[in-house]
């Protein structure tokens, strides 16, 4: 597993939590299920696999691999529902360090389901072919708890001969008060016809048994305690045979509790001096359910086993949080192909092509792949990077005094930071320069694709721009979102009136779902092409004012024409 | 009268205990049917429901009424609680139920004797313990409800119930049966007739405020009171309102001025929680009140002894009950030769 042994950057770390948020990574991470307390404090302490790590990495991916071969839909229902039955040992394992410490009867059933449960595991055919729970010695930690025939506890099972004596001297004196009270009851029955109460009461209805109530309060064997209009009520006193008994009966139970609370401080000891077989017991059983885990996860997303190379391929990818959020609305989310060579590659396309959802679903796929776990993806190829980094829209901080413009700026001298400091990265850009004036914004971003050729290195920078000056720098892979197309959009229906949005007949949703629907949101790779422009069209497509569409395609024209 | 046959007569399995007061003697009756259960062999499985005072005190050394559990019964407490019991147990399972006196656990007696039964606190985690009772072998499972707390006589939770009435509750036999009389009531109430029971349908599958106006239905949320219904707006036609939650003094008040005879329909007999002088206003004014769902009564066990000093006689407490409560078996379950049914209710006193 990628895990304890990867030491966690703190400065910089692999994703931070701008690029989480920008790329919905908590959503995505949520998807990935182990269904053991210990499975869950794993996912939530694991670190992803970083450069260096390759071949960690690849036996983990490897090992996912042929997981997912050897396990059945069946076998996985089946082993993780048994799974989710393992009770949590973490606090128990770490209280046994503390002396005086001793197993309660909650804690010692705890660990024999734990014993119980690894041993019917072990056993099980699709574990075996895991090569999964071996060297743990199942049976014997079972037979710690004793009774190695069910997985429940009680004292009795590990008591040994004092204690089970203890239990036979308590069951004879409470036979023996038993007895005694019988004898009782049955004197009081012939010699008055009543039979005492569980309580040891006479109670006689007045006035009807008054004569009798008279008789009573003149026996020693008996105490008045009270008349009532109706009844007169008495206790019976115990005799010195029931008195006897009843001592004989405290004094049992009395070493009995003793007993017991030895028992349990003796099976605390035997459990303390085997904790780390304990230890590794619970491990392994965490192991299992992360690796059952993943191919859970392979399974639902119909996803793939990360490979490594040199590039990053990605075939059929899709990003599963934003696919889930149209399946709600109806809609499909188009898979995505895309190969990026180490370098820096410029993404352009359609307003609404998809070039944030195509980015962020790379970098999802890329942390995804780093942790070894499944890409939703037909095929995914990449290498490790030290650090993924997602650079979005900056907002307006009215609290710090900061401008949108300002925002990004800030947000590029931490991806500067990490560039500098971090090789190989996977650095995203989605429209740098936006927030400024074109022609300034245009000239930061060309200045950040020069900048990006030099710092790269092996890693992958990729920036969505509608600027076209970044597209005709050297040595940067050229892509485009397909883009709209005019045949579909115009066999769907035709465009909104100009200005109509509030008295025209359809509504915008059904005119974002058609502008869906003509959408190609494949990525190409782009020769010597320009940026495309689709802009006035969507915007006619959603019904801007006419006035506003007529002065943009005249100053269209003009700057063409001079 | 034999309990333990009448509930497998009639396919009962989850049986509530709920006292009329407190000290009415309900774990009383539950030790008995315990003992009856085991005795016939039939496997029991206990718990008890509510932040319960009662048990605290037990386990603060407060002499209580121990719960007496045979052995192979199943028992569902809280770990402190179990710590305290003389009974020997088998620990089978600690379920997600958290307490102040620890997890809840499930055991097997496997040497009969006490058990203090606490940590169930709410109807939610009834639902998850009496299902693993049941899983464990208890084929009949009991619960003891602390007092004041009715949460446990819900008819999706249990079968039937065991209604406990003390002397405590007045010192003379009138007394008693007035004070019983709105606690029992509500178990004795009819159900919604065949054609409302349509026609509010909706209202009850969704647990919302529902109202028969003519021809049209009407809900409502938020669901468990009338606050905010327009009950003052409604017309004349309104004949019945689907109530999900309690119904209370206050909630019943507001509808005295209807104009016309209104069918109050409460969840089941748990949710009616009004008192004798409500009830009877509501008769009064012509409306009439009954359940969407009832909860029969197993049992109505009487103690004619009060905890303060004095006693009632127990034959007129008994009789009294019976002859109101028809085949309804009463009995005092420290006297179980004396269960009293209709049959023997010749000298009952009238209820007042």
């Amino acid at each position: 597993m990628g895990d304890g042994s990867v030491a966690v950057d703190e400065v910089r770390p692999v994703m931070d939590s701008s690029t989480m948020e920008a790329v919905l990574w908590r959503d995505v991470w949520g998807a990935f299920q182990p269904v053991t307390s210990a499975g869950q404090r794993w996912k939530r302490a694991v670190q992803p696999w970083v450069s260096g790590q390759e071949d960690a990495w690849c036996a983990a991916l490897r090992q996912l691999e042929e997981d997912a071969q050897v396990i059945s839909d069946a076998d996985l229902r089946t082993l993780r529902e048994q799974l989710s039955r393992m009770p949590d040992l973490a606090n128990t394992l770490c209280d046994l360090v503390a002396p005086a410490f001793v197993l309660q009867p909650k804690h010692a059933l705890w660990l024999k389901q734990c014993a119980w449960l690894g041993g019917a595991l072990a056993e099980h055919p699709a574990v075996q072919r895991m090569h999964s729970l071996t060297g743990i010695p199942w049976k014997q930690l079972l037979e710690m708890m004793g009774e190695a025939t069910s997985p429940a506890f009680a004292v009795d099972h590990v008591g040994g001969a004092v204690y089970h004596r203890a239990v036979q001297a308590l069951t004879e004196a409470v036979s023996d008060v038993a007895a005694c009270l019988r004898a009782r009851d049955a004197a009081w029955m012939e010699t008055v016809g009543r039979r005492p109460t569980r309580d040891g009461q006479i109670i006689l209805s007045l006035p009807m048994e008054a004569p009798l109530a008279n008789a009573l309060k003149q026996r020693a064997d008996v105490r008045w305690v009270r008349d009532t209009p109706f009844e007169s009520v008495f206790e019976v006193l115990s005799d010195d045979r029931l008195q006897a008994a009843l001592q004989r009966k405290d004094a049992a139970q009395a070493e009995l509790d003793a007993c017991v609370a030895a028992v349990m401080r003796r099976l605390t000891d035997t459990v303390r001096r085997t904790a780390p077989q304990w230890q590794r017991a619970v491990d392994e059983l965490c192991e299992l359910d992360v690796r059952l885990a993943k191919v859970e996860l392979l399974r639902r997303w119909a996803g793939c086993v990360p490979q490594a190379g040199e590039a990053v391929q990605m075939e059929g990818a899709i990003h599963p949080a934003i696919a889930d959020a149209l399946g709600r609305r109806g809609r499909a989310f188009t898979p995505l192909s895309w190969t990026l060579a180490p370098g820096v590659g410029v993404l352009c396309g359609s307003n609404m092509g998809g070039k944030t959802v195509a980015m962020a679903t790379l970098c999802v796929c890329q942390l995804l792949a780093q942790f070894a776990l499944p890409v939703p993806a037909r095929r995914f190829q990449t290498m490790l990077v030290r650090c993924v980094r997602f650079c979005g829209d900056a907002e307006t901080d009215a609290r710090r005094g900061l401008s949108a413009f300002g925002g990004e700026v800030l947000r590029w001298m931490e991806l500067w930071d990490v560039l500098q400091a971090a090789e190989p990265v996977l650095v995203c850009f989605d429209e740098p320069g936006k927030s400024t004036n074109p022609a300034e914004g245009e000239a930061l971003t060309v200045g950040w694709v020069r900048c990006l050729v030099r710092l790269a290195g092996s890693g992958v920078a990729v920036m969505a721009t509608h600027f076209a000056a970044p597209l005709r720098e050297p040595m940067v892979q050229k892509f485009r979102v397909s883009g709209l197309s005019s045949r579909r959009l115009s066999a769907s229906s035709k465009p909104n009136p100009p200005g109509a949005r509030t008295e025209h007949e359809v509504a915008t949703d059904d005119r974002l779902a058609q502008l869906e629907g003509a959408m190609h949101y494949r990525i190409e790779s782009l020769g010597e092409g320009d940026v495309p422009r689709e802009a006035v069209w969507v915007a006619e497509w959603l019904g801007a004012p006419e006035l506003l569409l007529r002065e943009a395609r005249g100053f269209l024209e003009r700057r063409v024409e001079s | 009268m034999d309990l333990v046959g009448r509930c497998q007569a009639e396919g009962w399995n989850r049986i509530a205990f709920v006292g009329a007061t407190k000290h009415a003697g309900k774990t009383t009756a539950l030790n008995h049917l315990v003992a009856e259960a085991h005795a016939k062999g039939v496997a029991v499985g206990l718990c008890s429901i509510g932040l319960d005072g009662e048990r605290l005190d037990t386990i603060l050394g407060v002499e209580k009424p121990a719960v007496h559990a045979p052995e192979g019964a199943i028992v569902a407490s809280a770990e402190r609680a179990l710590a305290e019991s003389t009974a020997g147990l088998e620990w089978l399972e600690v379920l997600p139920l958290a307490s102040p006196l620890g997890a809840v656990a499930v055991c097997r007696v496997t040497r009969a004797g006490s058990v203090v039964l606490a940590g169930v606190r709410q109807r939610a985690h009834l639902r998850i313990v009496l299902p693993r009772l049941e899983t464990y072998g208890a084929r009949l499972q009991l619960v003891d409800g602390a007092f004041d707390r009715i949460a446990a006589a819900a008819p999706a939770l249990v079968d039937a119930v065991v209604l406990a009435v003390g002397a405590v509750a007045g010192r003379t036999v009138d007394a008693i049966l007035r004070h019983a009389r709105p606690f029992i009531q509500r178990f004795l109430l009819p159900t919604v007739p065949g054609d409302l029971r349509n026609r509010l349908a909706m209202a009850q599958q969704r647990q919302v405020v529902g109202w028969v106006d003519g021809t049209d239905v009407h809900v409502i949320e938020p669901s468990g009171t009338l606050a905010g219904v327009p009950h003052h707006a409604w017309t004349p036609d309104v004949e019945a309102v689907y109530l999900p939650g309690a119904v209370t003094d206050s909630l019943v008040s507001g509808l005295l001025a209807h104009g016309r005879p209104l069918t109050v329909v409460a969840a089941h007999p748990a949710q009616v929680l009004l008192s004798e002088s409500s009830y009877r206003k509501l008769l009064q004014a012509g409306h009439c009140l009954c359940v969407w769902e009832t909860l029969p009564i197993l049992a109505v066990a009487a103690n004619p002894h009060s905890i303060e000093g004095y006693d009632v006689p127990r034959q007129a407490l008994l009789d009294g009950l019976s002859a109101w409560l028809g085949d309804v078996p009463v009995f005092d379950p420290l006297h179980p030769d004396g269960i009293c049914t209709q049959a023997g209710a010749s000298r009952c006193e009238k209820m007042p």
